[in-house]
């Protein structure tokens, strides 16, 4: 347990939620969403933490279920499993900034508006 | 009881998605008949299911044998109660409708066998988020059917306003599912379990429970497209190809219901009633009446449809919200109803822009003799949506305001009503304009930019395919209104019990062997709203004249549609509509502001009802 990482991962997480809402420029709200899912990679995985813990490979002999500390795996695999999944949006949203350059001739997001009211 | 039949309404659609590359190879012709049929098999397989669900099983499967022991489940489960089935098969049956649809209307487009895998992967996905029993599992299908629809959302991506809806759709919902990345890592911190039963059975109401709650509903409420969380909504609606935007409203947009009520009933019943429940009334009370003005501001067809989901998704939100097995029930049939209604209206909006090349209200006109059968589509499925006698949205609403008045809420059932009203004189002002109005009566700009040069309208009906599943959806939504017995009995009843009683799903799903009776019987049939009974006409006919009237108004003074200008008129109406106008600004950073706001919102209340006591007033 570590206090740092859950006040980190909050701070990240709404400096991308800030990013988002007052950037104009639509490749640094992506960068700012990149921030965002930073955030929650960071928590997820801060929460499988556990002070002085190893790798829980049971069937090691110097592993001692219940009595040797080890991380949680699950968040580990959760933590692999986000990551994947914010790189294809990432992928997808990057391809989209083209298209929307080549058609707007612009990132602003001021003049892309069309859809309105 | 253990069923691996579960897996089948998965891998079904997962396969076909695979699959159509290598049917292509045989024959291009092969595609969509391919796919229909993948997903009529899938629809057989849920519904094979049924008698066994809706009994008040509920099917467990656990995914590589690993069993729940003593009461902890640490395996992936799939798992379906009532509940699930209803959605999973709203999902089946109008994804296959859509299918069917998209062989007559696809044929001139190209890039149709991605198509076809997107739509495949984007069933698969909705099911599986459907099955699912595990909250890291619903997050991971949650984020394979978003990428899909992101996709199909900008199919035509050669059209400046389909990229930018999906530009917009895609930053709006990855907020969202951040969100609901950090509410279940909150609640695995704080319950040591992924899996939903496991959760439900260990949750407290800590602060930090309560986060996830909050940022669980504020995530799934993006999905469902409620107000403030709606912006996307319309934007992917109105360019998305036709069987898209049929299947979006018919079915992606109900899973976000599916998820709060999950993330309500089965997960923290205790906080929903202490806290959340008065600001959920309110997100649907508002929803319905935002949706319903808009419809009368849009200029673009399928734009004033999509106002009118979000709409209807306020009914199904008010349903939740009182939280009543009546009111649960009345959410369930509502689901059904815009299920059928919606995607044949939206199909019949494609017919529109593809026979006709109308995309706009300005651009219809005198098309009645032309497309008689597209006009009874519109026709009738404008007065299922606003709540007539004889259609299926009769039923759900006359129960929905039944058990608003029943609970006290006579205010939210008086809104209901009054957002029917606006529904009716939006669907009725399409009609109008598109079918027998005379051409160049309505002035102002074109919502869609690419359509503003109309080639020469092609005339007639729409080819027959695209007829069969619209007339279907329509009929389909008749007959649940003239006998609605038997519907509301094995579909809606059930699914309504077994949010109703969390227990029983816990019990199932974690084989504690506690055999947990059902303290509620058959629905009774004094709750089944009979249609030929006049008692209960009062709302329609309100509904009915209120309607007319506003379209006599209309049509009489020759109203045109409120104009994007910097001059707004003194007149109250004329400034709220400049207000709402206004609020739909097109600018991505408002939208993922909203997004946050409303979450944000959300989590302040809970916090000031529960750590401090303090009430909100209903009025």
């Amino acid at each position: 347990m570590f206090m740092q990482n859950y006040f980190g991962a909050i701070l990240l997480f709404l400096i991308g939620l800030f990013g988002i809402v007052k950037q104009r420029n639509l490749v640094r709200i992506l960068l700012c969403l990149g921030l965002m899912e930073s955030a929650t990679f960071l928590m997820l995985i801060s929460l499988g933490y556990r002070a002085g813990g190893t790798a829980p490979i049971f069937y090691e002999p110097s592993i001692v279920p219940g009595v040797t500390p080890v991380a949680d795996p699950i968040m580990q695999a959760l933590t692999l499993t986000s990551i994947v999944i914010g790189v294809v949006t990432l992928a997808m949203a990057l391809s989209m900034i083209v298209h929307l350059a080549r058609h707007y001739r612009t990132l602003d997001t001021g003049r892309i508006r069309d859809l309105r009211g | 009881m253990e069923s691996n039949a579960l897996l089948w309404p998965i891998l079904i659609p997962l396969a076909a998605a695979l699959l159509v590359p290598f049917v292509d190879l045989i024959s291009k012709d092969l595609r969509a008949g391919f796919c229909a049929a993948a997903a009529g098999l899938t629809v057989f397989s849920l519904y094979r299911l049924q008698p066994a669900v809706s009994e008040g099983n509920v099917l467990v499967y656990w995914m590589g044998g690993w069993q729940p022991r003593g009461g902890l489940g640490i395996g992936i489960s799939l798992s379906l109660d009532a509940w699930g089935l209803l959605i999973a098969l709203i999902i089946a049956v109008v994804g296959f409708l859509s299918l069917v649809y998209s062989a007559a209307y696809l044929q001139h487009e190209t890039g149709r066998e991605a198509f076809y895998v997107l739509f495949m992967l984007l069933i698969a996905a909705l099911i599986g988020f459907a099955l699912s029993g595990d909250l890291f599992n619903q997050f991971v299908w949650l984020e394979v059917f978003s990428v899909a629809a992101f996709a199909l959302t900008g199919f035509h991506y050669n059209e400046r306003a389909s990229i930018e809806a999906a530009f917009k759709y895609l930053i709006t919902n990855s907020i969202a599912s951040l969100f609901i990345a950090v509410a279940l890592s909150l609640l695995y911190m704080q319950t040591g379990a992924l899996n939903l039963a496991h959760i439900a059975a260990t949750y407290h109401g800590t602060p930090a429970g309560m986060v996830a709650l909050g940022l669980l509903v504020g995530g799934y409420a993006t999905k469902a497209a409620l107000v403030p969380w709606h912006f996307w909504l319309p934007d992917a609606h109105t360019v998305a190809p036709a069987p898209v935007s049929a299947f979006f409203s018919g079915a992606l947009i109900k899973i976000g219901i599916y998820a709060i009520a999950r993330s309500l009933f089965t997960l923290a019943p205790e906080l929903f009633t202490g806290a959340l429940q008065t600001p959920l009334l309110y997100v649907a009370a508002i929803s319905m009446l935002v949706g319903g003005f808009q419809m009368l501001l849009q200029g673009s067809i399928k734009r004033i449809l999509a106002f009118s989901s979000v709409s209807q998704m306020g009914y199904a939100l008010m349903g939740l919200a009182i939280g009543t097995p009546l009111a649960l029930a009345g959410a369930a049939m509502h689901l059904i109803h815009h299920a059928l209604v919606k995607s044949a209206l939206f199909m019949g909006a494609g017919v529109l822009t593809w026979q006709g090349n109308i995309h706009t209200l300005k651009e219809g006109g005198g098309l009645a003799r032309r497309m008689p059968l597209t006009l009874a589509v519109f026709f009738l499925g404008g007065l299922s949506l606003s709540g007539i006698p004889f259609f299926s949205g009769y039923i759900s609403k006359t129960i929905l305001e039944e058990a608003a008045s029943e609970a006290h809420f006579n205010w939210l059932a008086y809104t209901a009503i009054f957002a029917s009203l606006l529904t009716f004189a939006g669907i009725g002002r399409l009609i109008w304009f598109v079918f027998f109005s005379k051409k160049s009566m309505l002035d102002g700009t074109s919502t869609l930019a690419s359509a503003s040069t109309p080639a020469p309208a092609r005339t007639g009906e729409a080819p027959v395919l695209a007829l069969i599943p619209m007339l279907a959806l329509v009929f389909g939504s008749l007959w649940i209104g003239s006998s609605p017995g038997r519907v509301v009995a094995s579909l809606a009843w059930p699914a309504a019990l077994s949010l109703d009683e969390t227990e029983r799903y816990v019990a199932a799903v974690l084989e504690t062997g506690v055999e947990i009776t059902s303290t509620h019987s058959e629905m009774e049939d004094a709750m089944i709203p009979n249609p030929a009974d006049w008692h209960h006409w009062l709302p329609p006919a309100v509904v009915l004249v209120g309607g007319s009237l506003y379209l006599y108004w209309m049509v009489a003074r020759r109203v045109r549609r409120v104009a994007r200008t910097e001059r707004v008129s003194k007149q109250p109406l004329a400034q709220l509509a400049h207000i709402l106008r206004q609020w739909h600004s097109g600018i991505v950073n408002d939208y993922a502001l909203w997004t946050a706001f409303g979450t944000a919102f959300l989590l302040v209340i809970l916090f000031v009802i529960t750590q401090m006591n303090i009430s909100i007033p209903s009025p």
